[in-house]
């Protein structure tokens, strides 16, 4: 998989049965064509601001949607999180929460640090379907968003 | 002691028996006053009144001298006459003796007349006139003998009538004399008898007060006299009286002494012990002896600073501790102390001064305990406390981190259970789904209970979940209005009952203080469960309403369902507790115990009536029936605001 590619989702998860149960709903849904994944919340960072592993990566082209587990080897959802929104290039990009945790402290910590939005994955495998298909329904066609990056607007505005 | 009379109280009520009688002795010496007055008056009216009736006798005597005088003349008168008128019949001059003797005595009695008349003008007036008539009846009778003399005949009888006029005249005013002598004497008599009569009456009256008023002094003086006894003979008793409880507290005083010289001298424990004003001490018990080490021999006149550390003693602790004690009345210490050979021990003290009763300060009176042991046993306590408080400190810290624990455990719980039974689900039927068709019946049949396993469990953890948040949730109350509660949760359950026929009745339900969002769990699974249970009547009824009993605000929650048999209703609130088969009625049994316990959590209770095939009807209460009541109309406004 060419990191050069535009990215339309980058889904962060760990569990490789989470990844796959949620890789095959999404392709289901015919949105997995330019689907990233990344398996901890450092990989998740460099993903989103090109350095690491992923230094090549052209940080003009943000993902336009990133789903986001919380429970994450080494830096968890919630500092992944934090740091897109605190971020000018990242904070935004839309993320959505994808979680089994329907603690209410989770719900309360993303939506604070500005998550858009918080889904709990259910035990039922067509409901989970439903819910997927909706969400990327919402955020990859109803959802309008910025035609170029924060970044580029304001690299734009400053040359002007 | 009680029925003790006062000795001081009770004089002043003697005192005040004896102002009581103070007018009874006056109106008694007033009466005694008057009849002396009475006997007073009526001897002086008697002595008067006998003095007048002597005076009276003597005027009678005299006036029956005047007339006495006045008839003598009379008859002198009349001598004289016949004398003179024998001598004019015969001539002879021995018959004219009796005319001089008459003449003779008649000049005695004019003289004598006159002295008895002499205070009486009126009578005087007649002696005057009947002197003139005398002399000039004299005068005549000696003319008449004259001529007699010379005449040998006597004269014609009409010579006589001249002097017979002249007797006449005499006779009369003599007449007149005795007339007014006597008439005189009349009045006097009568005046006599009056006076006689009026003393008479005095006497009686008189004599009838004083006897009165003397019986009423007398009454009076022997009314006084027994009260006065009375008096005396109470005023000896008290004086009895107060003499014993002199003697009975003299000795009572004696006793006592006795008994604190005793105790003083006989306590061992205590150092008791006085001292002057000056700090040097006066008196010393065995207590002090053994607690200090001195005898009393050695230590009486010294100066009590001995007792302190020398440091306490540069720091001029002694005086300064005596006069805390002059100035506060009393002064506490607790402090190290030397005893006699050196060695110090700790002592809690208590000086307090003493006074004349003048003012004046006679000293101090010391009590002093040796309270090493008591300090030593204080600071085991002390030390204890702090491990005590330390080992608390460590359970506490312990616990939170169990709930910490706990918590984690929950968290992960929430997390980690729930990923494999999705994935389960996610793959069983991604399997169904991929290679349903070339699986044959029985194996698609595994598959499917396979998914419905994975499903129970996830409803199982999921309540268990909320059945645990419940129990760590701290519950905010507000005014909640249960109506608009139960509308939403009916709301949310209509399209399980799609294609059923439901009767909803919703009654008139309260505003209540409650956490609403706890209430709306306890409506979710109630409803919820009249929902399920109501599945197989062809018309279910599903009532929902509130009520009064006895004062307390009941919510209800009834169907018409398969109900149960009561035998089983105490099993029905405990976790996992289940009365109907997973076929029959699906469900983990975690509902009503979040129930009960959000129930609980409000200071409520929950019970439940039912009958097997009739229907089960669920009451609960949401702490007082009073506070209830008063939020049902008040909050009104506040709910419609929000």
């Amino acid at each position: 998989m060419s990191t050069r590619m535009d990215v339309d989702i980058l889904l962060v998860e760990d569990n490789p049965d989470d990844l796959e149960l949620t890789l095959h709903a999404l392709r289901r849904e015919h949105l997995a064509n330019n689907i990233f994944t990344v398996r901890d919340g450092e990989e998740a960072l460099e993903f989103l601001f090109c350095n690491g592993k992923f230094e090549d990566r052209d940080s003009d082209h943000p993902p336009r949607l990133v789903l986001l587990d919380l429970k994450l080897p080494k830096l968890n959802g919630l500092e992944v999180l934090k740091k897109i929104k605190q971020d000018a290039r990242t904070k935004a990009v839309p993320v959505v929460i994808l979680t089994s945790s329907k603690e209410e402290r989770d719900l309360v910590a993303s939506y604070n640090m500005g998550a858009n939005s918080y889904i709990q994955k259910p035990v039922d495998f067509e409901q989970f379907r439903e819910i997927v298909r909706n969400t990327g329904l919402y955020w990859m066609v109803i959802n309008q968003q910025p035609m170029s990056s924060p970044a580029q607007s304001a690299a734009a505005a400053a040359s002007h | 002691m009680g029925a003790e009379v006062d000795p001081i109280n009770n004089s002043l009520a003697e005192e005040m028996g004896i102002a009581v009688e103070a007018p009874l002795r006056r109106w008694g010496m007033a009466a005694t006053a008057v009849a002396l007055i009475a006997i007073g008056s009526m001897g002086f009216f008697c002595w008067r009144s006998v003095g007048k009736a002597a005076n009276d006798a003597d005027w009678v005597v005299h006036t029956q001298e005047v007339r006495n005088a006045l008839a003598t003349a009379l008859t002198h008168v009349d001598d004289a006459e016949n004398g003179v008128r024998a001598f004019e019949l015969r001539g002879d001059d021995r018959l004219l003796r009796r005319y001089v003797d008459g003449k003779g005595a008649l000049s005695k009695d004019v003289k004598s007349l006159r002295k008895l008349v002499a205070d009486n003008s009126a009578q005087e007036e007649q002696l005057a006139t009947f002197e003139s008539q005398l002399h000039a009846k004299l005068e005549y009778s000696e003319k008449m003998i004259a001529d007699r003399r010379l005449r040998a005949e006597p004269t014609s009888s009409h010579a006589f009538v001249a002097g017979d006029r002249l007797m006449d005249q005499l006779r009369t005013t003599l007449v007149l004399m005795d007339t007014a002598e006597r008439k005189l004497l009349d009045r006097r008599e009568q005046e006599s008898r009056g006076a006689q009569r009026r003393t008479k009456h005095m006497i009686i009256f008189t004599t009838l007060a004083s006897a009165i008023f003397l019986f009423i002094a007398g009454a009076m003086v022997g009314r006084e006299a027994g009260r006065s006894a009375q008096l005396r003979s109470q005023l000896q008793r008290i004086n009895a009286e107060l003499e014993e409880r002199v003697e009975q507290r003299a000795s009572a005083l004696r006793e006592s002494e006795e008994r604190f010289r005793l105790l003083f001298e006989g306590v061992k424990d205590y150092a008791i012990y006085m001292l002057d004003p000056n700090g040097r001490v006066l008196t010393w018990n065995e207590g002090a002896e053994r607690m200090k080490g001195y005898s009393s021999e050695e230590i009486i006149g010294k100066d009590f600073c001995c007792f302190y550390t020398a440091e306490a003693q540069a720091e001029d602790k002694p005086r300064l501790s005596l006069e805390a004690a002059v100035g506060k009345g009393r002064h506490e210490e607790e402090a190290p102390h030397v005893r006699k050979d050196g060695s110090t021990f700790w002592a809690y003290k208590t000086i307090t001064p003493l006074y004349e009763a003048g003012g004046a300060l006679r000293g101090f009176s010391v009590i002093a305990r040796d309270i090493t042991e008591r300090r030593k046993v204080e600071g085991e306590i002390r030390s204890l406390n702090q491990e005590l408080e330390q080992r608390v400190h460590e359970r506490t810290a312990e616990l939170e981190a169990t709930n910490k624990e706990l918590e984690a455990f929950t968290y992960s719980v929430s997390h980690d259970l729930r990923a494999p039974l999705r994935h389960i689900a996610g793959f069983s039927r991604m399997l169904a789904e991929d290679a349903g068709s070339s699986l044959n019946p029985e194996a698609r049949h595994y598959l499917q209970r396979i998914q419905e396993g994975t499903h129970r469990m996830g409803a199982l953890v999921d309540d268990l979940l909320s059945l645990a948040r419940i129990g760590r949730h701290e519950i905010r109350v507000q005014v909640t209005g249960i109506e608009s509660i139960v509308n939403d949760v009916v709301s949310e359950l209509k399209q399980e009952t799609e294609g059923r026929i439901v009767e909803w009745k919703v009654g008139k339900l309260p505003f209540v203080e409650a956490d609403p969002a706890l209430l709306k769990v306890v409506f979710q699974n109630l409803i919820s469960n009249a929902v399920k249970y109501t599945r197989p009547r062809a018309g279910a009824v599903i009532d929902v309403g509130a009520e009064s009993i006895s004062d307390e605000q009941v919510i209800y929650v009834r169907d018409n369902g398969v109900g149960f048999n009561m035998k089983y209703a105490d099993k029905l609130f405990g976790v996992f507790q289940r009365l109907h088969r997973v076929e029959d009625f699906e469900g983990t049994g975690v509902g009503l115990a979040t129930v009960q316990r959000i129930v609980q959590k409000h200071g409520g209770r929950i019970w439940v009536e039912a009958e097997l095939d009739k229907g089960a009807t669920f009451y609960f209460t949401l702490g007082s029936a009073k506070q209830q009541d008063n939020m049902i109309h008040e909050p009104l406004m506040a709910a419609e605001a929000r």
